[in-house]
């Protein structure tokens, strides 16, 4: 620890905010453009939904009283609680409402959040406090997908919001956390909200960017954290034996990949992909970066829609041979060529992503022994956003999070918006369009089985690993409850001691 | 400012803790061949246990086999409200026939259920109701065939004979699939020897010989002023822990290898978790964790917290959430592979018509 830094923690740890750490602080603090989790974790913080989770799951009103559904499901009327206020005292309007819902689907904004109110065809402000919705099919529970966040009318010039807005430093929002002030050091301090009709336990609570994850252990060690979102594997023996450290396991959906660019001519070839996989000692690349769960297909082993029949791949190098000069490749001493041209990939990956240079490294042994080349190439936020939105990539190590719905679509389906790796296939399409419109759970759980056995086939990435996640809290911290995917959702809860 | 330097740099300050009296890893730590002692011919057995694996080890013989026996009802008790829970919400015709059956399985007097004529389930549902589980057990079918190996393996028959005798799932209607509702049941009935208290203290709650009965209002623990409130309990009981001197005899490899002190207070905290009131059980749980095993079974992390784990999510709701703890557990355990399927088949009820989040890292 740096020596310079003790009193300074110390200080916080007598008297302050509630602190957790992200090793990026969001550059974004709009929800119209969250990707990231750290900016989903911010925006539970400081904006709520119509409507939200117990600690049950079941859907209760937040922003709204009530809602009334038509007989025909087509549509519904939504009321707004009386009295709520955005953090600058202005009130909540449906206006506001049919704002967001405006602003998300504008084709200018290209908001992330249009997927999610995809289903709403017209929102309508029957009065101040009153919002008609009409929907693009049959829709039993609306409730339950009026969770995303509402935003302020009075932020924005016009539902066709740019990435530069102004609200993007300057967010308004109802959540329990009113954010205070963008901190020189890209922390971000926040306050109780004082219009909040059920307001948080904690007083003040601080984001603190800490880009060296494995200080923030440290942190929390000393004092300087009261929680860790996500403990790295190799510290949690460390904070195991500390009794003043609670940790808690926790379901995060999330899954790594190796992802091949289907527009590259190479990979277009299903051999080519395959044999990267079996070039691959996946076990081996897990190891030493943590315990978790080997996939083979694009849920995590302990979902519902997991298929348990489809087999993992192993190293089979006699496989490999085989598909290679299937594929028109020939081993010369250098490596596997076509045409004298070397079979050298290059992989893509976010600087940031926990572990991912202690896997490449390894991975490019494994390929390299394997007369596949293989180059690396780590990349910071603005170029990685850049490159993956361009397709300008042969493959790419990455992860993705899902909540407890494990919705694949954006990411499989042809026309899914998360789709960098451009996979396409029609009875996927079909089976999951066959599980969004199921009303049966066994029919919705045999489609995405299903789906996933197709995935699985057709290859589109190597499906990795899910590791397994503990967060960790400072022993005096009480009250705490994780939501399987919302890290804050029930934040209100939380005291210290 | 330099006393709260000084605590800064040397982490949190120890817990002044009562000792722990004599206890059976201290004897191992004294002397290995303890161990080799405790083991005796059904190593193999132990090793099962130890690891968690109560497939292997149930079916191994002696007295790690009654272990395991035990250890499974107790895991099936921990499951059955979650899963009551769960059965309930279902409505058809079938459901209830089902849940009758599953009430039936527990000895409890099963509601009757009419079908209608010409129902498929009709003659099952009357041969329930006259006849209880002996008639059912009687009828040709997948479900007499399925109810008749349950009460063999009730009598003492070998628990893998469920597998062959009841698909999965057992019964597909009109109202989806039906899982097999009669497990949790038949491992809670199974018969249990009774063992000697040597044969019961290895890798289990009981510190000492004197504690074998009742672990947690034992001696061992009453030494350490043990009040029911996991918050004080707990940091107590690490107290003690480390106040242990180290290196203590000549098993003390034997000790850490086995990881026996964390086995010893994971069968503390599953125990602490079964009796605590309603409503408390995560409190306990929270100090249940141990990361060196990941999220399967293991020394640390035995089938029963496991159970715990799953049985607090369902307790509150969340069948996804209790899917990461039964994944495991039916991996180890595969006759509980009915109850991860109906756990499962709840998380995807759950689903049905809402929207996903997906985030990048």
């Amino acid at each position: 620890m740096p020596p310079l830094l003790l009193p300074g923690l110390l200080a916080a740890a007598i008297a302050g905010p509630f602190r957790y750490a992200e090793d990026r602080a969001p550059l974004v603090v709009n929800p119209l453009f969250t990707t990231t989790m750290a900016e989903a974790r911010l925006d539970e913080l400081l904006f709520e939904g119509l409507f939200s989770e117990d600690r049950e799951l079941r859907v209760v009103p937040r922003l709204a009283s009530g809602i009334t559904v038509d007989p025909d499901l087509r549509g519904a009327t939504v009321r707004l609680a009386a009295g709520r206020q955005w953090h600058d005292g202005r009130p909540v309007t449906a206006e506001d409402v049919t704002f967001t819902v405006a602003a998300a689907q504008h084709p200018e904004t290209r908001a992330t959040l249009a997927g999610r109110v995809a289903f709403i065809a017209e929102a309508r402000a029957v009065d101040r406090t009153t919002v008609r919705l009409r929907f693009t099919a049959p829709i039993a529970d609306p409730a339950a997908r009026l969770t995303f966040p509402i935003l302020p009318r009075h932020g924005f010039s016009g539902p066709a919001v740019p990435r530069d807005s102004a609200f993007h430093r300057h967010p308004v929002g109802t959540g329990p956390f009113e954010l205070r002030r963008f901190e020189d050091d890209g922390s971000i301090s926040m306050v109780r909200s004082t219009v909040d009709p059920t307001p948080a336990a904690l007083p003040e609570l601080a984001l603190r960017e800490v880009s060296d994850r494995a200080y923030q252990a440290r942190l929390l060690l000393y004092e300087g954290l009261e929680c860790l979102v996500r403990v790295l594997p190799r510290d949690l023996a460390l904070l195991q034996a500390q009794r003043n450290v609670v940790l808690y396991p926790y379901q995060t959906n999330a899954w790594w990949y190796l992802g091949f660019n289907l527009k590259d001519p190479r990979f277009t070839d299903a051999r080519v992909r395959e044999a990267v996989a079996v070039a691959m000692d996946v076990d081996a690349l897990l190891a030493p970066i943590g315990t978790g769960r080997r996939l083979s297909g694009p849920f995590v082993p302990a979902s519902p829609w997991y298929a348990h029949d489809v087999p993992l791949d192993r190293p089979d190098p006699s496989r490999l041979t085989r598909l290679l000069e299937e594929a028109g490749y020939t081993r010369a001493s250098g490596g596997w060529e076509r045409g004298g041209v070397p079979l050298q990939v290059r992989v893509l990956t976010h600087r940031n992503l926990e572990a991912a240079q202690e896997v490449l490294v390894q991975l490019q042994a494994q390929l390299r022994a394997h007369g596949i080349g293989l180059e690396l190439e780590f990349v910071d936020e603005a170029a990685w956003r850049g490159r993956v939105a361009a397709g300008s990539f042969e493959l790419l190590l990455s992860q993705w999070s899902f909540d407890r719905h494990e919705d694949i679509r954006e990411q499989f389906h042809s026309r899914g918006s998360r789709n960098p790796l451009g996979y396409a296939d029609a009875e996927v399409d079909r089976l999951l369009d066959a599980a969004r419109d199921a009303t049966d759970p066994q029919a919705r759980r045999q489609a995405l089985q299903a789906a996933h056995r197709k995935i699985a086939q057709g290859r589109p990435m190597v499906f990795l690993w899910t590791l397994d996640s503990y967060a960790a809290f400072r022993s005096n911290v009480k009250n705490v409850a994780v939501h399987p995917f919302g890290f804050f959702t029930w934040v209100r809860d939380w005291v210290v001691q | 400012m330099l006393a709260l330097l000084l605590l800064a740099c040397a982490g949190p300050p120890a817990l002044p803790g009562r000792p722990l009296p004599p206890g059976w890893v201290d004897a191992m730590e004294a002397d290995p061949a303890a161990f080799d002692a405790a083991v005796g011919a059904h190593r193999d057995g132990w090793a099962a246990l130890h690891r968690g694996d109560l497939w292997a080890a149930t079916a191994a013989e002696g007295p790690p086999a009654a272990r395991a026996a035990a250890e499974l009802a107790r895991v099936a008790r921990a499951l059955r409200p979650g899963l009551a829970r769960v059965a309930s919400t279902q409505k058809s015709d079938e459901a209830r026939f089902f849940e009758a059956l599953g009430a039936a399985g527990w000895g409890e007097r099963p509601a009757a259920v009419a079908l209608p004529a010409g129902h498929p389930l009709a003659a099952a549902a009357g041969a329930l109701g006259s006849g209880g589980l002996e008639a059912l057990g009687q009828l040709a079918g997948p479900i007499g065939a399925c109810v008749a190996a349950h009460l063999a393996v009730r009598s003492g028959g070998a628990l893998g004979d469920l597998a062959g005798a009841c698909p999965d799932p057992l019964w597909v209607g009109a109202g989806g699939g039906h899982r097999d509702p009669l497990v949790l049941s038949t491992l809670a009935a199974r018969p249990v020897p009774a063992l000697p208290p040597e044969a019961a203290l290895p890798f289990s709650a009981a510190w000492s010989a004197a504690d074998v009965d009742a672990p947690l209002a034992g001696p061992s623990l009453r030494a350490l002023g043990w009040t029911g409130d996991p918050d004080v309990d707990f940091p107590a009981l690490d107290a003690a822990l480390a106040a242990r001197p180290a290196e203590a005899g000549p098993g003390a490899a034997l000790v850490a290898e086995l990881r026996l002190l964390s086995v010893w207070r994971a069968q503390v905290v599953a125990a602490a978790w079964e009796a605590a009131p309603r409503g408390q059980g995560a409190r306990v749980l929270a100090w249940g964790v141990d990361a060196q095993d990941g999220r399967g079974p293991g020394p640390a992390r035995p089938p029963l917290l496991l159970a715990a784990e799953a049985a607090e999510a369902l307790a509150v709701g969340q069948p996804r959430a209790a899917l990461d703890a039964l994944f495991p557990l039916a991996e180890a355990v595969p006759v509980l592979a009915p109850v991860r399927e109906a756990v499962a088949d709840a998380a995807a009820t759950e689903s049905i018509g809402r929207d996903g989040l997906s985030f990048a890292p």
